[in-house]
């Protein structure tokens, strides 16, 4: 890559050499904490390539070096078992960094070592940051650093991430790392494995379409484990059956557990040597577990902690949310009233302003959900939330780890779909995604707010309680129903590291709301902006002569074709547009209706608009937040849905399940009600 | 030990401190288990099991293991 | 050995006074609160529950029962000689971030109405927004300050490192 340079200041800026560096570890060993102090605010949020997950990349320099810094996801290996470790080993497998830099939790180093040992296979020259040094004399554990570090032939960074304690020396380790090769950690396994990965690995460099850069010894490593993986890259290169032939005539047999064992063996013969391990002793930490975890506390504990949360999220919120209506409002009232060319005005101010008015009213609560979140997660209780949910879930086919992408549903769908990779089960992870889209997101709150607001009075609250409660049970009888058919077979063990409590970091909860809140500025800036045009186009057509969506437009001739399918839900033409503009995203539905009976952009317009109308009455508008809650989210969430369950099958079945089981909750609704005479 | 009763760990009592002597199920579940540090031979703490998941030490790290999965793994007392 | 038994005496103590005023305030307050949605939702304006100056709401009261709750555990815990001290931090933990959360809406509420005017906020008043765990904060504060090595751990001086 080229760069044109104008300046004095630009040539010493790109004369600097780039270390590409990628950032390892275990979860909970502090990554994000040294990533954040590495890198400070110059971060870049991507996604992987193919998959929607999140890939922070960062800047800093150093003399006359600048790293370029990627934070992997955290892993406890790189044998690809989960989409996380998969990331992990594709990204050093193929974009090479030149460094690897692991952290790894000092009161843990025989585990974390493992990692390190994965590391060291694939050839990658490693730098240790022994991170929380801390809590070592607490525990009353030493490591003999130096030995250590001799032993396994990485130099090792003692620090304090958090308290950035540690960061020169490993800026040192850095530069002197890079300048020079490192020696390879050698593991020995049997006799019989290591005669086998020669007879590979001889096969293996007379097959010319395997790169030459490559590690051969990782890769028979990883043959002999036979990793699935493994295989198809072998197939990508078109040696798959020839390697397969060869290796039925070694006799192979799975070696997984001998090499995993091997591995284990060397790091414990290192660690004896130089690590005095701590006494386990009861913690703060477990005394609080044995109350958040308690037999009967547990899940009250859990539900006040979520009331608690959403009446911080309504709180902070609603202030916020009020002056962005006034604002937009007045705006999209100057722009129709003072704008000549007449479309330009109805344009710029009916659709645009309005319409991303009506989207970034949802900016603050999805903010303070994410930093709610992001506060929860960081103290550590979120992984309590799982587990004291496991037992519940257990019932319903799924285990705790599922829980918590419901949770973040009721967020956003989107980042909650994306969450379930930390799920290592295939069948465990497709339901977990399948049923995400009923848990209610924050998008379709305003729908509840106005109507049942409207129509029900002091009893709103209720109604809208019931609906997210409806979701609920919706979501819950769907992954039963997937795991007696598509997805047949018991979920996977739930095991779960338990962080250890601390109190939340404001800085990072700010950067976590930001980051994730982002991806919804983004939807908003996109697709919704796109959707709100696309009404208003529809809704001024054709052009001249029609009132603005009016019943001769071509939004109502839209309406109207498919209302003969609503019609038993008790929806009119203009709630079926307003739900068909609904399927981009749901902030467009109330902005649509609008649209179509009046009211202008405020809300307040819209609530009177609706009452003058005579069309809404409580049980046509009860079976339209019923339907609104449970079809599909928005087009974000089928984007992402593809994306992770990497199958067009899949989110088709979830598009027309989802509307299908709406269109039935919402009949029932009507008609049930209707029989009740509680019509119109 | 000559008489050695393997107990699986859903079974341990809180407080109480046991080996892990083997990991029964399929050979991948078990080799996840092992790589997140939960291996045959290493000492471990039972720091809660009364309901729901069973929570475990491991030197200075906490795991919840789900009640099946505690069921699999067979344990010896540590005196 | 004698301090120690002093200050698991107090404890004990501490939580059995803490949880028995919360559990009161806390059945009062959800009684009242049904009596108060009945109210509200037959438009009895006039009815006694709305004398009572700083309104009863269930869920604020839920809250209220579940910190009692917790340190009446963490009692019953104590007299078994165990130790309860997760019992008192978590009990002090959420009630103090609770009566943060109601200040906070205390303060949005202020704002709403009198700096952005709000439709909703007519006949709202401060007392309206007081919520009674407010008023119960004494307790967990007195805790705090009581117990404050049990609730959060000491700052550890940092050693220095060398590699």
């Amino acid at each position: 890559m080229t760069i044109k340079t104008k300046n004095a200041k630009d040539i010493s800026k790109s004369s600097k050499i780039s270390i590409n560096i990628a950032l390892a570890g275990n979860p909970n060993t502090g990554k994000s904490t040294l990533f954040n102090a590495l890198t400070g605010l110059k971060q870049k949020i991507g996604n992987w390539p193919g998959v929607t997950v999140e890939k922070k990349e960062g800047k800093r320099s150093l003399h006359n070096f600048e790293l370029a810094i990627t934070d992997l996801p955290g892993t406890y290996s790189l044998s690809a078992s989960s989409l996380d470790e998969q990331i992990a080993r594709d990204f050093i497998v193929y974009n090479t960094p030149e460094i690897v830099v692991q952290i790894v939790d000092a009161s843990n180093l025989e585990r974390n070592l493992y990692l390190t040992a994965m590391l060291k296979e694939l050839g990658v020259r490693v730098i240790i940051a022994l991170n929380m040094m801390d809590l070592l004399e607490k525990n009353g554990s030493t490591i003999n650093v130096q030995k250590l570090s001799k032993e396994i032939g990485v130099p090792i960074v003692p620090m304090i991430a958090n308290k950035k304690i540690g960061i020169d020396n490993l800026e040192n380790a850095i530069e002197s790392v890079y300048r020079e090769d490192q020696k390879s950690m050698e593991i020995i396994y049997s006799k019989e494995i290591e005669e086998t990965l020669a007879k590979i690995q001889n096969m293996l460099v007379t097959i010319p379409s395997i790169p030459t850069n490559f590690n051969l010894r990782w890769l028979a490593i990883q043959i002999l484990q036979n990793n699935t993986e493994i295989l198809t890259l072998l197939e990508r290169w078109k040696v798959k059956d020839t390697v397969i032939g060869e290796l039925t005539s070694f006799g192979k047999e799975d070696y997984e557990a001998e090499i995993i064992d091997s591995k284990y063996e060397y790091i414990s013969k290192v660690t004896s040597k130089v690590w005095k391990k701590g006494e386990t002793k009861l913690t703060r930490s477990d005394l609080i577990d044995k109350v958040v975890t308690h037999k009967w506390l547990g899940i009250p504990i859990f539900l006040m902690v979520m009331w608690g949360s959403f009446q911080f999220v309504f709180a902070i919120s609603v202030p916020f949310m009020e002056l962005i209506d006034m604002l937009f409002g007045w705006l999209a009232g100057l722009l129709v009233n003072n704008i000549q060319i007449e479309w330009l005005g109805s344009l710029l101010g009916d659709g645009i302003v309005g319409g991303v008015g009506s989207v970034l009213i949802f900016v603050p609560p999805i903010f303070t959900m994410f930093f709610i979140l992001s506060i929860l997660e960081d103290s550590g209780y979120l992984a309590r939330a799982a587990f004291v949910m496991d037992k519940l879930m257990v019932k319903f086919g799924l285990h705790g780890h599922s829980f918590i992408p419901m949770l973040l549903g009721f967020g956003c769908n989107v980042p909650a779909i994306m969450s379930t990779r930390s799920l290592k089960d295939k069948k465990d992870r497709m339901i977990t995604i399948l049923i995400n889209p009923f848990i209610s997101c924050g998008a379709r709150m305003p729908v509840f707010i106005l109507f049942a607001g409207l129509f029900f009075g002091a009893s709103a609250g209720t109604v809208i309680f019931a609906l997210y409660v409806l979701g609920i049970v919706v979501a819950i009888l769907t992954a039963i129903l997937l795991r007696k058919t598509f997805f047949k077979g018991k979920a996977a063990p739930f095991i779960m590291e338990l962080p250890t409590y601390h109190s939340p970091k404001l800085k990072s909860a700010i950067i976590a709301m930001w980051d994730k809140g982002k991806m919804y500025l983004k939807k908003a800036g996109t697709i919704i902006l796109i959707g709100v045009i696309f009404v208003w186009f529809l809704a001024a057509m054709p052009f001249g002569g029609v009132e603005y969506g009016g019943p001769d437009t071509w939004l109502a001739a839209v309406g109207t074709f498919f209302e003969p399918i609503f019609k038993p839900l008790g929806f009119d033409w203009r709630i079926v547009v307003a739900l068909i503009v609904g399927f981009i995203a749901k902030e467009l539905v109330i902005g649509s209706l609008g649209t179509i009976v009046g009211g202008g952009e405020s809300e307040e317009g819209i609530k009177s608009a609706i009452l003058a109308d005579g069309g809404f009455y409580a049980l046509n508008s009860l079976s339209l937040m019923v339907f609104t809650l449970l079809y599909v989210p928005c087009a974000a969430v089928i984007g992402v849905m593809r994306k992770e369950t990497g199958s067009w099958k899949w989110t088709i079945f979830s598009i027309v399940y989802s509307t299908v089981v709406a269109w039935l909750f919402a009949f029932a609704v009507f008609q049930i009600g209707s029989l009740m005479g509680f019509g119109l | 030990m000559n008489n050695e009763i393997l107990v699986p760990l859903g079974f341990v009592s809180e407080g109480k401190k046991v080996r892990i002597v083997s990991i029964i199920g399929g050979s991948r579940i078990r080799n996840r288990i092992i790589e997140m540090g939960l291996r045959e031979g290493i000492d471990i703490t039972i720091i809660k099991n009364s309901f729901g998941p069973v929570i475990i030490a491991i030197g200075q790290t906490r795991f919840a293991l789900g009640r099946g999965i505690s069921f699999k793994i067979l344990t010896e007392s540590v005196n | 050995m004698e301090k120690s038994k002093n200050t698991s005496d107090n404890m004990k103590t501490s939580l059995l006074i803490g949880s028995l005023i919360f559990l009161v305030a806390a059945l009062a307050e959800v009684i009242l609160g049904v009596f108060k949605i009945y109210a509200d939702s037959k438009e009895l304006e006039e009815h006694w529950v709305n004398a009572i100056p700083f309104p009863p709401g269930i869920f604020p009261g839920l809250t209220v029962l579940l910190i009692g709750l917790i340190w009446l555990v963490g009692y019953f815990v104590t007299r078994k000689g165990q130790n309860a001290n997760g019992y008192l931090s978590v009990g002090t933990i959420i009630a103090l971030g609770f009566i943060l959360l109601f200040i906070l809406i205390l303060l949005t509420d202020i704002f709403n109405a009198y700096a952005l005017g709000l439709e909703d906020y007519e006949d709202w008043t401060i007392l309206a927004s007081l919520r009674w765990i407010i008023f119960l904060s004494p307790i967990p504060i007195f805790f705090i300050m009581k117990y404050r090595e049990v609730i959060f751990t000491r700052k550890k001086k940092t050693i220095a490192l060398q590699s």
